[in-house]
């Protein structure tokens, strides 16, 4: 886990919907009712911390459904542990906490 | 490939767009636009219609807004400021940077910073002790109400101290039937009392009751810098007026706001105009002191009653009290700057002690734009009323200098007191806390939690002696206990 991370209430919250399964940033908008302006950056700073990682998904998924590609986002097992371990956790209310199982959006 | 969309794209999203991906870095920019256009083909295809048709553009706007924030902070986010920069920028040295500096840039920008452009300047005419301001009544709530016009005339031929009288009155006139602009009708010799020449062209004369002059800002704006302008007529007041001459740049007297200059017929043709007050200047014979024309001059008045004293002020004293009210706000600014400063510097020692600083710091820092905005702002003219205005604006300056200074002092408190003591940043994600009791509707206080994790600030409802006083409650040791207990087995 990497010392001294120290999570704003908007990462924290954007990295635990990627954990919980809201993988594209749409749809992580969507669950965490924030603007794209306050998500995308946040991704980018996750990311960019080592606590998400992304991928683009096989473009053969995406022309079966007549839809773009999509960026999918996952947790690292060094963002898993802050959210359970670390800042991360401190501002998310316990219903929140509680390991939800990942929508199978893929 | 993408599937076309079930509805043209709004322009300015695909501009938003269009500028989001120039700022993104080169090497990320495919994959920044791959991302961001999947993303508007499902907001357009599923999200914007839930919206409905008249909010779609709307919801897409501001979607597409969203990428230019996205783009900004990547390019941003990779200059990556030096550890050291970025910690100054949260000191109150960089307040005081920040906002010096943006008073330069104004007073650069804003060339058109007339009292500053008058006090740093020189003034197109000496402003000698002999150039002073005659009216009678001292000045009532600020502002001097000028001569009787009856007056006049009687102070002009009896007085042994005045070598030279003249008189203006403030109007607003139709320029060429289309433009009101801010106008001063005066008496002929006006310009020759305060000793100024017409930088093209002739002055004001008696021989010549239909010509005017203009304000060197006029002849720019409204005359194009024309040279043939000159000699020219042009409707002013529903008159066929000409154009006889043009100021000098930079000339104000009282104000720089008059653009057009014309005369009055005659001097006997004042009892016959309204208002029945005028502003009047004159101009001292050599070796007369202020207070012999101040005494001679009120035997002269002496039929008034004494609220109707006669006073007497040099027009530069004017300019210089001006400087002195609003030098001592400045240095007092300063000096409260420096003050904040240096504790500033001690900070290390308490950590609330760089709390307070920076608060003192965001509010000298105030109090120092106050001061430059009042400066500004007051000292434009109120025109249409006779006499000198000056005084009324100094009066008003000083009402929205306490005003100002009082809601300076409430907004920085409001905010400052909102910011956790540790990072200063604004307390996030209140939460009512507490039982519905005491009062109707009542409720104990809300619980304010800071971003970063910092602690935690309680604020009662209102302040009453039930309710515990407004509390910081510091999380920076007890988090990382409770963190650390709950990782052990």
């Amino acid at each position: 886990m990497p010392e001294a991370v120290r999570l704003s209430y908007v990462a924290a919250l954007i990295l635990k919907a990627v954990s919980a399964g809201r993988c594209y940033g749409l749809e992580i908008m969507e669950v965490a009712g924030l603007p794209s302006g306050t998500v995308y950056p946040a991704l980018r700073r996750l990311e960019s911390a080592g606590l998400i990682r992304s991928r683009w998904e096989a473009e053969s998924i995406a022309a079966a459904q007549q839809r773009p590609v999509r960026k999918y986002y996952e947790v690292t097992r060094d963002g898993a542990a802050i959210l359970t371990t670390g800042a991360g956790s401190r501002y998310l209310l316990p219903e929140f906490q509680s390991n939800s199982t990942p929508s199978a959006k893929r | 490939m993408i599937p076309a969309l079930p509805h043209p794209v709004p322009v300015i999203c695909r501009m938003l767009l269009w500028l989001a991906a120039r700022l993104v870095p080169l090497e990320r920019r495919e994959d920044w636009l791959r991302e961001w256009r999947g993303e508007l083909w499902h907001w357009m295809s599923q999200r914007a219609e839930e919206h409905g048709d008249t909010q779609a553009s709307a919801v897409l706007r501001s979607h597409c807004w969203g990428a230019l924030q996205d783009a900004a902070l990547l390019r941003w986010a990779d200059w990556n400021l030096p550890p050291r920069l970025r910690e100054w920028a949260v000191r109150p040295e960089f307040v005081f940077v920040a906002s010096g500096g943006a008073v330069l840039l104004l007073a650069a920008v804003s060339f058109g910073f007339q009292h500053t452009r008058r006090i740093l300047l020189p003034q197109s005419y000496s402003l000698d002790d002999r150039l002073i301001l005659v009216s009678q009544q001292f000045p009532f709530m600020g502002m001097r109400t000028g001569l009787r016009s009856r007056d006049l005339d009687r102070f002009t031929e009896k007085s042994q101290d005045i070598a030279t009288f003249a008189s203006y009155v403030w109007y607003d006139a139709a320029f060429d039937g289309s433009v009101i602009v801010r106008a001063a009708k005066v008496t002929p010799d006006f310009f020759a009392v305060l000793g100024v020449s017409p930088a093209m062209g002739a002055g004001l004369s008696a021989e010549c009751p239909d010509c005017f002059v203009a304000s060197d800002s006029f002849y720019r704006r409204h005359l194009n810098a024309d040279p043939s302008a000159l000699n020219r007529t042009f409707q002013v007041e529903g008159r066929a007026m000409r154009l006889s001459g043009v100021l000098p740049p930079g000339f104000a007297f009282l104000s720089e706001s008059p653009g057009i200059w014309t005369s009055f017929p005659g001097t006997a043709s004042f009892r016959a105009l309204t208002p029945s007050r005028r502003g009047a200047i004159a101009r001292l014979h050599d070796g007369v002191s202020l207070g012999q024309a101040q005494a001679h001059l009120g035997l002269l008045n002496v039929p008034y009653p004494k609220t109707m004293d006669l006073d007497i002020v040099p027009l530069r004293s004017l300019s210089t009290r001006v400087r002195r009210v609003y030098g001592s706000v400045f240095l007092g600014a300063l000096f409260l700057a420096w003050v904040w400063a240096l504790l500033a510097y001690v900070r290390e020692q308490r950590r609330s002690l760089r709390y307070w600083s920076i608060f003192g710091a965001k509010l000298t820092a105030l109090v120092v734009l106050l001061a430059v905005v009042v400066f500004e702002l007051t000292g434009v003219h109120r025109m249409g009323l006779a006499g000198d205005q000056r005084m009324a604006n100094e009066f008003a300056a000083a009402w929205i200098t306490l005003f100002g200074a009082g809601f300076a002092f409430w907004w920085s408190w409001t905010d400052h007191r909102k910011r956790c003591r540790v990072c200063l940043y604004r307390m996030t994600l209140p939460v009512r806390i507490g039982e519905p009791g005491r009062l109707l509707f009542d409720f104990d206080g809300r619980e304010l939690l800071c971003p970063n994790g910092h602690g935690t600030l309680y604020t009662p409802e209102s302040a009453l002696e039930t309710h515990e006083p407004e509390s910081w409650y510091s999380l920076g040791e007890t988090g990382d206990v409770v963190e650390t207990e709950k990782s052990e087995p």
